[in-house]
């Protein structure tokens, strides 16, 4: 038993902790070193004096202060929500405002950019059919080849036979005359007008 | 504490008039001032009220408080040690020698054997604490003067229960040190 060790027992024995072989072994180092032996005595009535503090009255009027200073900070909260609720209003007011002008602007602009280029032009038809003549081998050439003007009937008198002849030619979708060859009945309707 | 989480705030008051007295001496003993240890214990009680939905029963409410009341503590102490403020008994640490260990005992002409009144004891206890060093007196105060449970006090000082044990053990050996004089003059309180 050293007097570390001593020391550190005193205070297990303070708080209560009890071993009978402990405290004896303790005792006798007590007895034969004067300085555990006075850091034992300082150390009970040191103690003992601690606990003999007087308990300290509180004053009469604490538990209305606490009643008080509660009543208080809840005021103090329901003042801050009622100003978080309002500036949340009026941030929301400011948003649709914002949002009101901002699209107002656009539609101005879009308006003023329409007034300005005048009309859309109209919409590009898309070719749906091949632009150029299939030959007779049935391949496609590379390059459009022009319509002979002797297979293009051009309209002579300006009456029905024109007319059945007209009706033999016709425009495709991208302008480009193609031929239809005029069937036997529709070349003796011709001949006889 | 239960009815004061369910809404029953009449209930509170019940609380307060039960923990109180403990509270302020904890608080006296560890400030040394009274009126400061009345201000924190109140703050201390209407923080527990308006955080009350956070009390768990898990733990005791007195330990709540506390922690409450020592969290507080610990905000004043940072805030004084960052503004320059006079001397006071905050600042005051333990000195290394034997002269400053002390307690500077007024010598009123009386004889050593004649008895000091409470308010003298009380005013010695106050200023041998003071001289604890801060980060002692916590625990010291809250095993010798509130009689908590090491594990108890553990949980209010956010420390383990060897760090608890140490630093009480610590603090008892400064606070034999410091009223060391006045145990060899034999005053009778």
């Amino acid at each position: 038993m050293n007097c570390r060790r001593a020391r550190n027992l005193l205070f297990d024995f303070f708080d209560g902790a009890s071993n009978e072989a402990l405290r004896a072994e303790v005792d006798r180092h007590l007895g034969e070193c004067r300085e555990c032996d006075t850091f034992a005595s300082e150390l009970t009535s040191s103690l003992a004096l601690l606990r003999r503090a007087p308990v300290e009255p509180v004053d009469d009027n604490f538990n209305w202060k606490v009643r008080l200073a509660i009543h208080r900070e809840k005021n103090v909260a329901l003042e801050r929500a009622a100003s978080a609720n309002a500036w949340v209003r009026a941030w929301n007011v400011r948003y649709v405002l914002s949002t009101g002008f901002a699209l107002t602007a656009v539609l101005l602009a879009g308006g003023m950019f329409v007034a300005r280029n005048g009309a859309l032009p109209a919409p590009v038809q898309v070719a749906t059919r091949p632009l150029t003549q299939v030959n007779k081998s049935g391949q496609e050439p590379t390059s459009p080849r022009p319509v002979p003007r002797s297979n293009i009937r051009t309209p002579v008198r300006n009456d029905l036979s024109s007319t059945v002849s007209n009706c033999f030619m016709s425009n495709s979708l991208c302008g480009v005359r193609t031929m239809h060859r005029p069937s036997r009945t529709m070349k003796i309707w011709s001949s006889l007008s | 504490m239960l009815r004061v989480q369910s809404g029953v705030a009449d209930c509170y008051d019940v609380l307060v008039e039960r923990y109180k007295v403990r509270l302020f001496n904890y608080l006296y003993r560890l400030t040394g001032n009274r009126d400061e240890a009345e201000e924190i214990a109140q703050e201390a009680f209407v923080k527990a009220y308006i955080h009350a939905a956070k009390y768990k029963t898990i733990a005791r409410f007195s330990t709540w408080l506390y922690t409450i009341a020592t969290n507080l503590v610990r905000n004043r102490i940072r805030s004084r040690s960052r503004a320059p403020q006079l001397i006071s008994l905050w600042q005051r640490g333990f000195g290394d020698s034997d002269e400053e260990r002390m307690l500077d005992i007024e010598d009123t002409g009386r004889t050593p054997d004649e008895a000091i009144n409470d308010a003298e004891l009380s005013s010695v206890i106050n200023r041998a604490i003071a001289k604890i060093p801060e980060k002692y007196r916590e625990s010291f105060v809250l095993r010798e003067i509130n009689e908590l449970s090491y594990e108890e006090i553990a949980a209010v000082t956010g420390l383990k229960l060897g760090t608890v044990r140490s630093r009480i053990n610590r603090a008892r050996n400064y606070f034999r040190q410091l009223v060391a004089p006045v145990v060899e003059k034999g005053i009778d309180f």
